[in-house]
């Protein structure tokens, strides 16, 4: 999918106790809340930090999936 | 339509490439063999092969590598083992996902070409894409084409002559050297670990897979960073509405909205103003009369032959008035309603939504879309049950497609019974029908080792449907429908009448007395519709429609019709993709639990119809929640899970 350790995303929507999707390059994958919680991520930046229109939006950094 | 590649001895070229990247398109446009496409991964589960001038092209599965992780993986393998040439489909918008796939083929050194699709939606979306920088980084001719609307196919023509293998990954080129007088595609599988390839040639699998693969993402990474370049933000409005769709303040109000217009469409224009017409005024007003004014000047109506050609089950009355009258508007309304919804690409967000609700019955939300596809063809669905991550979640699946998912044809009738029957009863039956599955599928989750598979899903752009493959795929399935369904349909109505004929029917009658007057509480006449049950669902269906019985007798009749074990092309499939034992279990299953649960369900209705009369459906539909919730209590108890 073009994911790996490292790889710079956009979380771009949290379902409530749902999926987690994540885009890249206008790419967009839905991942399973158990699968998403396994994944290490640092957060890089977050959408109203800087001063983006969605607060919900954040940038995170995936560790390995 | 691309002109063929070589003069000459026949080629084999062969369509590789990711899930939903529009290989379909390009087979359609190169052979003009049609292929079912929609817009979600895994439409295509099987290989199509199709003449291109003197040569042959071979459409396959969607896969994402070639490692013989499944057996789509491994058949795709050999495909391109044994191609002359592969032409790689990329989707342009997911290029990076796409490339570890390019890489891979690039690295067995196979002639191919690439053929970059979608190179509108990805410039619609704010990038654009280097295609010449791209040729160079991986060696071989690269195309952007619009598959949809047939841009660059000229070029793919011309270009396709100059397929060759590309410049193989640095780390491959250097571990294959160990492997001297074998081809370099399989040594690289071999290297791969991939047992298959390596025992044709006596080797032990090698260990460099991960190696390898993480050599291949990075490269990918790097090819895609250097070729795509960022012109401005997406702000188009597929993307827009792809995040409402999966957003639940917002997506949860367009999935009920959706339903609403499918009900709409289906349940009242299609069940009720276009059948309106086609079978009571139509068939049942114009046709049947005449048939039997025709007929009446040759022979006896009231004779044997006059009445398995005219009467109750009559070859040229009933079953032409059935198929024609009903079950053409029905089936091609509910085929045009699922094709819409495939094209545009709502289906993977319906399953990104429902993945929590679908976790409770085992699964994850990517079953959503083989259980709505049921709705079409439940046949079809058991085959796309192959998308799903684990045997589990496949077992899962398949069995409640059998149980309890009725496709167009039976719901067809479903909703013909239940439009006469009135609102109240039509929500019952979505209810107890939702419920059992619900019940059923909470149940299996409980009782089979292991845990749904968490969701990955890739989420295609929404598009708006286009309106030629929308009808030309509800022409091609209604029709496939149609062909498939009449010689059975004219069977069924014949072996019915001898039955009744020979008087044959009585005894069947009489012999089932016990399960149809005293457990499910119908008349003896349903014998005849259950029996046609095993052929059909929707055939045994239509043949409560004949029958005289009240309100509450039709619904029983009806659920139990539907709860019924599936017809025998979805049995076949069943075997085929869990095995002639698990079929025979999940088919016996499913008969056992049609009737008990048809009988509890008559129980329960005239016991609460004794409570108070005018309570009884209430009633039902509260028996069935408690029952339901006691089966999720059951099925969580030290789960652990939730």
């Amino acid at each position: 999918m073009g994911i790996d350790e490292g790889t710079i995303l956009t979380c771009s929507e949290v379902v409530p106790a749902g999926p987690v999707v994540v885009s890249k390059n206008r790419q967009e994958l839905a991942i399973g809340r158990s699968l998403a919680r396994q994944i290490n991520v640092e957060v890089l930046a977050r959408a109203d930090a800087a001063g983006l229109a969605k607060p919900s939006l954040k940038s995170e950094t995936f560790g390995e999936v | 339509m691309v002109n063929p590649v070589s003069i000459g001895e026949q080629k084999k070229i062969v369509l590789v490439g990711n899930p939903n990247v529009g290989k379909s398109v390009y087979f359609h446009r190169m052979t003009g063999q049609y292929v079912d496409v929609s817009n979600f991964p895994g439409t295509t589960m099987e290989f199509y092969c199709g003449k291109l001038g003197s040569d042959f092209l071979v459409d396959t599965p969607g896969v994402y590598g070639l490692s013989g992780h499944n057996e789509e993986e491994s058949l795709v393998r050999d495909a391109v083992l044994t191609a002359d040439i592969v032409i790689n489909v990329v989707d342009a918008v997911h290029l990076e996902r796409d490339l570890f796939l390019t890489c891979q083929l690039v690295d067995t050194g196979v002639p191919m070409i690439i053929a970059l699709n979608m190179v509108d939606e990805l410039e619609g979306r704010g990038l654009a894409v280097d295609t010449a920088r791209l040729e160079q980084l991986l060696g071989v001719p690269v195309v952007a084409t619009v598959a949809v609307t047939g841009h660059g196919f000229d070029r793919l023509s011309e270009k396709l002559a100059g397929a060759r293998p590309g410049q193989a990954g640095e780390l491959v080129g250097q571990l294959s050297a160990g492997y001297m007088g074998i081809p370099r595609s399989e040594a690289l599988f071999i290297l791969e670990g991939d047992s298959e390839v390596s025992s044709r040639y006596g080797l032990e699998p090698g260990l460099e897979r991960d190696n390898i693969y993480r050599a291949r993402r990075k490269r990918a990474g790097e090819i895609a960073a250097a070729v795509l370049k960022e012109k401005r933000k997406d702000l188009s409005m597929a993307s827009r509405i792809g995040h409402w769709l999966i957003n639940p303040l917002t997506g949860i109000p367009a999935l009920f909205l959706t339903l609403w217009v499918i009900y709409e469409l289906v349940g009242v224009f299609f069940a009720q103003t276009v059948v309106g017409v086609t079978e009571t005024t139509i068939m049942k007003g114009h046709y049947e009369p005449l048939v039997r004014a025709l007929l009446n000047h040759v022979l006896d109506l009231d004779s044997p032959l006059g009445f398995i050609l005219t009467g109750q089950f009559g070859l040229l009355t009933m079953a032409v008035t059935y198929l024609f009258g009903l079950l053409l508007p029905l089936v091609g309304g509910f085929f045009l309603v699922l094709s819409i919804l495939e094209d545009s690409g709502y289906l993977p967000r319906i399953a990104t939504l429902m993945d929590r609700v679908m976790s409770y019955i085992g699964l994850n939300g990517q079953a959503i879309i083989p259980l709505v596809l049921g709705f079409g063809c439940v046949t079809m669905a058991a085959i796309t049950t192959r998308m799903l991550a684990s045997d589990r979640e496949r077992r899962i699946a398949i069995f409640l497609l059998a149980l309890s998912v009725p496709c167009s044809a039976q719901l067809a009738f479903v909703a013909a019974i239940l439009g006469s029957l009135g609102p109240e009863y039509m929500f019952l039956y979505g209810f107890f029908i939702l419920s059992v599955m619900a019940g059923v599928g909470t149940l299996m989750d409980r009782l089979l080792p292991g845990y749904a598979q968490p969701l990955w899903l890739d989420l295609p752009t929404m598009r708006l449907p286009r309106p030629d493959n929308i009808l030309k795929k509800t022409w091609t399935r209604t029709f496939s429908f149609l062909k498939e369904a009449f010689p059975i349909f004219l069977g069924g109505a014949l072996l019915l009448s001898l039955l009744k004929v020979t008087g044959l029917m009585d005894a069947i009658e009489r012999m089932m007395q016990p399960l149809t007057t005293g457990w499910l509480y119908l008349p003896g006449e349903t014998a005849g519709a259950f029996i046609m049950g095993f052929i059909r669902r929707d055939f045994g269906t239509a043949g409560i429609m004949a029958i005289p019985m009240d309100p509450m007798q039709k619904f029983i009749a009806l659920v139990t019709l539907t709860l019924f074990v599936p017809c025998i092309a979805t049995t076949l499939v069943i075997f085929k993709e869990r095995g002639w034992r698990e079929g025979i279990v999940i088919w016996l299953t499913v008969l056992a639990l049609a009737f008990t649960m048809g009988g509890l369900l008559a129980h329960v209705i005239y016991y609460a119809q004794g409570i108070k009369p005018a309570m009884t459906l209430p009633l039902t539909a509260l028996f069935v929640t408690t029952v339901l919730v006691l089966a999720v209590i059951a099925g969580r108890w030290r789960r652990g899970v939730g």
